[in-house]
């Protein structure tokens, strides 16, 4: 039995025209740009994951902090803006356009905002292991771990194994992604659990 | 099954889980010491929102320890807890006009400065920012640790404070009632503000008096600020937390926020599950401390444990006449409130984002 480990990356870019998926979201045309990115890259993970998640964790680095800026600064104290500044708001659209119901959960702990989303999804797919997604927006950049069972079978985790990893034998482009801005990585990759945990868990 | 080994709050009725009991029970609204207009009572005393916020969340943590240390639990200090916040905006205030947005998120620096003020030190820490669902969010992830047994034990702070930002962006809703919260009667016209700091500890290996017998949170697409008008989610939430095999629950303590949609929601998924009888009793605190977002299902579930705790509820003091087309469970101003009876407690709590979660706090058996 295997975990699989998906990383899908997008950057994404709000069109002045009505999106593909305008009619999945209700009022799509008020949405702020953080929910936008995540609807538009949404729309692409529905049409290449049919398996629809178990568990969503969403993380986003920055939080709400862009909206926040531009709800005070408008100076028109917009509805629409405001509901927008709530993190875990842009899961809507999300549902929407994933026309998904289940457990979301949105959390934050900047700088390391992804890491705990990554973290909590490890632990809850080693107990339950089952579709579980850990996604999030930055600015025009939406991106999504996709942790899935690539076979049958029980997975039983070690967490001393691995607290043994060292720093050494972690992937720096993976690293710099996590910490240096989030810039996108030049393909889409794939971790067999083994690389997983020395990656990522040793942080 | 999740044992509370203990509780303690900050709110508007004062800074013990008692004085909470006594103006829920003796029908006080404390909106005026709240925010009833666009400032934070609690950051006049302060110099910025993050001090304010852990200075209230530590008063709640200290009312907690003492509770703790008189039951001879005292299990803050080992090296198997875990700590989770839950906040809808956390320290916005500071952030947002000091002109420091971007540089974090504005609610982990809030647990972050707590828990170093306090000196914990934890195997595992989580902010759950999950709207005014927070705190069950925060449960239902406790849920998930004590689950894959990653803690033992699991410490919940939940807390939002009301300045410019928050108020400015709910008065922008028009959500806002004119004078009182009066939830689920037929002149509701809208929620109070409100601020809060709540913490929780919660065991996987020590019984306690109570327990959490069920936790669900269940999100849903249909539309940002209102929920579906099936109550589809809510509904599965509740299912989710219900266990049919112990019996219904004999109060509910509802989200209940006082604007239209939320109680109607409510009152139509309470309607699905239980029928339009008089039990299982409906009521809910906002009327009394205002509606404290993120921190308000720990607010909700201090409640449920202090109804346990004397074996009584308390009515909806300002709700004078029920909405006609609500089921009879509302308890008014003017329904008499029976002594004993109550074994278990549902907690209902709905967020922006429909966000939606429920939660059963019962004796332990």
């Amino acid at each position: 039995m295997e975990l699989k480990i998906d990383f899908r990356h997008y950057l994404s870019e709000p069109h002045n025209t009505e999106p593909e998926w305008a009619h999945l979201v209700e009022r799509w045309y008020q949405i702020d740009l953080a929910a936008h990115v995540l609807a538009s890259a949404a729309w692409k993970w529905r049409q290449e994951f049919p398996k629809p998640p178990d568990f969503i964790f969403l993380a986003s680095p920055g939080s709400s902090n862009v909206t926040d800026k531009e709800f005070v600064d408008s100076q028109t104290s917009s509805a629409a803006k405001f509901v927008h500044t709530l993190p875990n708001v842009r899961g809507s659209a999300l549902c929407q356009v994933l026309n998904w119901t289940g457990p979301m959960i949105c959390l934050q702990n900047d700088p390391a905002t992804v890491l705990s989303g990554l973290s909590e999804a490890m632990d809850e797919f080693s107990f339950a292991p089952r579709e579980i997604w850990v996604c999030g927006v930055e600015a025009r950049d939406a991106y999504l771990f996709r942790f899935s069972l690539k076979s049958e079978g029980n997975l039983i985790l070690s967490r001393e194994e691995a607290a043994m990893a060292t720093k050494a034998e972690i992937d720096s482009a993976f690293i710099g992604w996590l910490t240096n801005n989030h810039k996108p990585l030049s393909k889409p990759f794939t971790w067999t659990y083994g690389q997983w945990k020395r990656n990522v868990r040793a942080l | 099954m999740i044992s509370v080994l203990g509780y303690s709050c900050s709110t508007a009725a004062g800074s013990t889980p008692e004085r909470f009991w006594h103006a829920l029970t003796t029908g006080h609204d404390c909106r005026d010491k709240s925010t009833a207009r666009p400032g934070c009572f609690w950051q006049e005393r302060q110099e910025s929102q993050l001090d304010t916020l852990v200075y209230h969340l530590s008063v709640a943590y200290s009312g907690l320890k003492l509770s703790l240390e008189s039951a001879g639990k005292d299990v803050l200090k080992g090296d198997r807890l875990g700590v989770i916040m839950a906040s809808t905006k956390g320290a916005i205030e500071d952030f947002i006009w000091r002109d420091t947005v971007g540089q974090s998120d504005f609610i982990s620096p809030v647990l972050n400065r707590f828990i170093a003020d306090v000196k914990l030190r934890p195997a595992r820490i989580a902010v759950v920012s999950n709207a005014c669902a927070s705190s069950h969010g925060a449960v239902f992830l406790a849920s998930r640790w004590f689950e894959s047994k990653a803690v033992d034990h699991v410490l919940i702070v939940a807390a939002d404070g009301v300045g410019p930002f928050v108020w400015q962006g709910f008065n922008s809703l028009g959500i806002l009632a004119k004078e009182t919260c009066r939830p689920f009667a037929g002149d509701r016209d809208g929620l109070q503000l409100g601020e809060a700091a709540a913490a929780l500890l919660l065991s996987r290996t020590i019984p306690a008096d109570l327990v959490i017998e069920g936790i669900a949170i269940n999100s849903e697409g249909s539309a940002v600020t209102r929920p579906a008008k099936t109550g589809e989610s809510l509904r599965k939430a509740c299912v989710g937390a219900l266990n049919p095999n112990v019996g219904a629950p004999q109060l509910i303590i509802a989200h209940g926020t006082g604007t239209k949609l939320n109680d109607q929601t409510e009152d139509q998924v309470f309607s699905q599950l239980f029928g339009r009888h008089q039990t299982p009793v409906l009521t809910g605190v906002k009327w009394c401390t205002g509606h404290t977002l993120g921190a308000s299902g720990a607010v909700d579930l201090i409640a449920a444990a202090l109804a346990l705790k004397h074996n009584t509820s308390f009515p909806l003091t300002n709700s004078i006449e029920k909405d006609p087309t609500m089921a009879d469970r509302v308890a008014l101003s003017s329904t008499s409130i029976h002594q004993g009876g109550i074994e278990r407690v549902l907690i209902t709590s709905l967020g922006f984002g429909g966000a939606n979660a429920a939660a059963v706090l019962a004796r332990a058996r």
